[in-house]
């Protein structure tokens, strides 16, 4: 009889979905090592920090922003692993993914400079998609908060492209994967505008609750996971990630990401 | 006065009848309106509870959305997700509390919608300019009857403070106010609540308390109208009333045609006489006449009229007698006071009266009038020679040869012993020469039991237009005594 372990989940779309998607991992992990899993989709990313630092969460699936930030404020987590995408380009594996500014064509922007004035929807503040979107436009040289007439911040990426769809904001700013979602739900009917630079992918951590002698096992039993494991599937038709496996980085993966996270603060 | 009585009669009858019938409606009628006025009346303090019923949900419901809109005002989430433009956190407050009102809409200072519950991916539009939005920020809140997007609603607008003094935002709740929610306001089925609209946007309207109009409620800017079905009671009792009404009107109806015929059968034989009597009093109708209605009507009634009748048409030939007694002795009388009474001509009288007739037409008519005065020549040796008897029938002869020699239209008189006077109409002064020439003639040629001839001068003059009659009979007398002069047999003319 295994351990009984909390997995926590960001509530980066739609919870059911992210229940869905994710129960499989845990179901994976059940069946590799003998544990005993619950999924838990917190309310926002700060639920999902103070639980893991009270270690009411023994394991999480987050993403860049909140693995810096833990990693600054919590010294006790442990890296276990990144999800792997493959490359839309060239078909390897790999653990990026972007962030895309669409807004619906049917508006007719051609450039996200037609868009002065107007409403722009972020997932949230901690959102890594957010903040390398406002790092692309921050380059060319906008400040959102001033270029903008209004910034509303949906928690959600799908929440995003719902409210672009209902025409309730001019642009938003989602990841691929969602973006790839979006398209196969509502059609071609987005304009990309701007496209970031490579954002790592959601990651696994273990709290400080969690066994650090077991990381090493978690760490293997995901990266044995094959690319055609059924799981993965769920991943991409509940939530639009390609998500094909995991990889263990070094901590230099994440310095970059800490950069572009630091300017945004 | 048996004209009077008769149609009086009549008219009383039905004046009597119709009364009768017309208090026996009023009482009905009085007795059933008073039934139906306590019933409205009743019917119109209960539709005055029902208004307040009704008026008390809609202040409650106001009530309700102040008192939530207050609450999601306070907690500490809120004004941080509006500050933080949060719309996935607004939305979540918004759609925690928004089963019991339509839509809850999180706004900040600018009056932009930063999220809309339960429309949760509706926002970033601006309220600015709507009245909920200008009356919280101006006044400090807003509660009452707003039309958003052309729905009306109740409306609690209540700012969103941080520190508890710095507004960061507004927190607005709305009951839309549909045909359900108003329904769900009635405390009767028998009645149907309508908004009217704001009470700035509706023309003031002023309705007397009746079980027919609607009742309008006020509450909080807004106008509503409590109208209420026709009561199956009051209906039953308006057609009750229409029955009674509709059964006396034909009843009425029925009697009076009764009574007319009844009336008019009896009557007619009296109206009959009384209208032959009218028409002869008036001149309208003969005593013949009169006497053959009367007995027409005799013979077509029966009882007590024909009696009457009867004894009319024998009163009348007593009085037919009589007249035609009268009538004859008049003819008598006036033959006697006009005629001569041995030549039956007209007498000198009856003369005079003619000449006062012509000579007055000329005078209007400006025509002529002619005048042949007559006398016998030697008619002394006549009646000397043959006797007085002879004497008579020369002047009968005479008389019937002038009469025969002139016109139908003149006039010839006895005059004198005998002098004939005849007068001419439309004659001139040649016209009656040539007259009196062959009246003159005619004498001279008739001859009397085989041996007495006698003969006749003639004096003729035309009327002078308004000179007097006896100067006018004067210039004719001035004429034959000319003729006697000349010799006599001749006619003499006297200028006119």
């Amino acid at each position: 009889m295994g351990a009984s372990y909390v997995f926590g989940v960001l509530p980066s779309s739609d919870p059911e979905k992210l229940h869905e998607a994710l129960s499989w991992l845990s179901g994976y992990l059940a069946q590799a090592t003998g544990d005993d899993f619950s999924v838990v989709v917190t309310k926002d990313y700060e639920e999902l920090m103070i639980r893991i630092r009270e270690g009411s969460v023994d394991l999480a699936c987050l993403n860049t922003v909140g693995y810096i930030k833990l990693r600054r404020d919590v010294l006790d987590i442990k890296y276990v692993g990144t999800f792997l995408e493959k490359d839309d380009k060239d078909g390897s594996m790999s653990g990026y993914y972007r962030s895309y500014i669409v807004s619906l064509k049917d508006r007719g922007f051609s450039s996200i400079k037609d868009i002065e004035g107007g409403t722009f929807a972020f997932v949230s503040r901690d959102s890594t998609s957010s903040v390398y979107a406002k790092q692309a436009l921050r380059k060319m040289g906008i400040d959102p908060s001033v270029f903008f007439g209004k910034v509303f911040y949906l928690n959600r990426h799908d929440r995003v492209v719902k409210s672009l769809v209902a025409g309730s904001v001019d642009a938003g700013a989602i990841s691929h994967g969602m973006y790839r979602n979006a398209v196969e739900s509502f059609g071609d009917v987005f304009d990309v505008l701007v496209v970031s630079e490579p954002i790592p992918h959601d990651l696994v951590v273990a709290s400080r609750s969690f066994p650090p002698d077991k990381v090493e096992l978690y760490r293997k039993a995901l990266v044995q996971l094959p690319p055609d494991y059924d799981g993965f599937e769920t991943v991409r038709r509940a939530l639009g990630w390609g998500a094909l496996g995991f990889g263990v980085f070094d901590e230099s993966f994440y310095d970059r990401a800490e950069e572009v996270i630091n300017a945004d603060i | 006065m048996l004209i009077s009585r008769a149609r009086s009669l009549k008219g009383g009858i039905l004046i009597i009848v119709m009364f009768s019938f017309g208090i026996l409606s009023l009482t009905y009628g009085i007795f059933l309106n008073v039934i139906i006025k306590d019933y409205a009346n009743s019917r119109l303090a209960e539709r005055e509870r029902s208004a307040e019923l009704v008026r008390r949900g809609l202040v409650h419901n106001l009530e309700h959305l102040i008192q939530l809109s207050i609450n999601l005002s306070r907690p500490r989430d809120i004004h941080e997700a509006i500050e933080g433009m949060n719309n996935d956190a607004l939305s979540d407050w918004g759609k925690a509390f928004s089963k019991s009102v339509s839509s809850i809409l999180f706004i900040d200072t600018d009056g932009t919608v930063i999220a809309r519950a339960p429309d949760e991916f509706r926002f970033g539009d601006s309220v600015r300019s709507e009245t909920f939005f200008r009356g919280a920020r101006d006044d400090g809140s807003f509660s009452g009857v707003s039309i958003v997007e052309g729905q009306a609603a109740l409306v609690a607008c209540y700012p969103v403070y941080k520190y508890n003094d710095t507004v960061v935002g507004y927190v607005s709740i709305f009951k839309d106010i549909t045909e359900k929610f108003l329904e769900g306001l009635l405390p009767e089925k028998d009645m149907r609540l309508s908004f009217l609209g704001t009470i700035a946007s509706t023309s003031p309207i002023k309705l007397s308390p009746s079980i027919e109009n609607p009742i309008l409620i006020s509450v909080a800017d807004g106008a509503f109208s409590l109208s209420f079905l026709p009561s199956p009671e009051y209906l039953r009792l308006l057609g009750l009333q229409g029955d009674i009404l509709s059964a006396f009107a034909v009843v009425t109806a029925g009697t009076i045609i009764l009574l007319l015929f009844f009336l008019n059968r009896h009557f007619r034989p009296y109206t009959e006489i009384v209208d032959a009597l009218v028409d002869y009093s008036e001149n309208h109708a003969s005593l013949e006449e009169l006497r053959r209605s009367i007995s027409n009507t005799h013979l077509s009634s029966t009882g007590e009229i024909c009696y009457i009748s009867r004894a009319l048409v024998k009163m009348i030939a007593v009085i037919e007698e009589k007249m035609r007694s009268i009538q004859s002795y008049s003819e008598k009388l006036e033959f006697l006071a006009t005629r001569d009474s041995l030549t039956e001509l007209w007498n000198r009288r009856k003369m005079d009266q003619i000449l006062v007739a012509e000579t007055n037409v000329v005078d209007r008519t400006a025509g002529d009038l002619s005048l042949i005065m007559v006398d016998i020549d030697f008619f002394k040796r006549v009646n000397d020679t043959f006797g007085h008897e002879s004497g008579d029938k020369v002047l009968l002869s005479v008389a019937a040869t002038i009469v025969d020699s002139l016109r139908q239209s003149d006039e010839v008189g006895r005059w004198g012993g005998e002098e004939f006077l005849a007068v001419l109409p439309d004659t001139d002064l040649p016209e009656a020469f040539d007259c009196a020439e062959r009246a003159r003639k005619a004498i001279e040629g008739c001859l009397l039991d085989n041996c007495i001839s006698v003969t006749a001068s003639f004096g003729v003059t035309q009327y002078r237009p308004g000179e007097p009659i006896n100067e006018f009979v004067s210039r004719a007398d001035k004429a034959l005594y000319l003729a006697k002069e000349r010799g006599r047999n001749m006619t003499c003319v006297s200028p006119s």
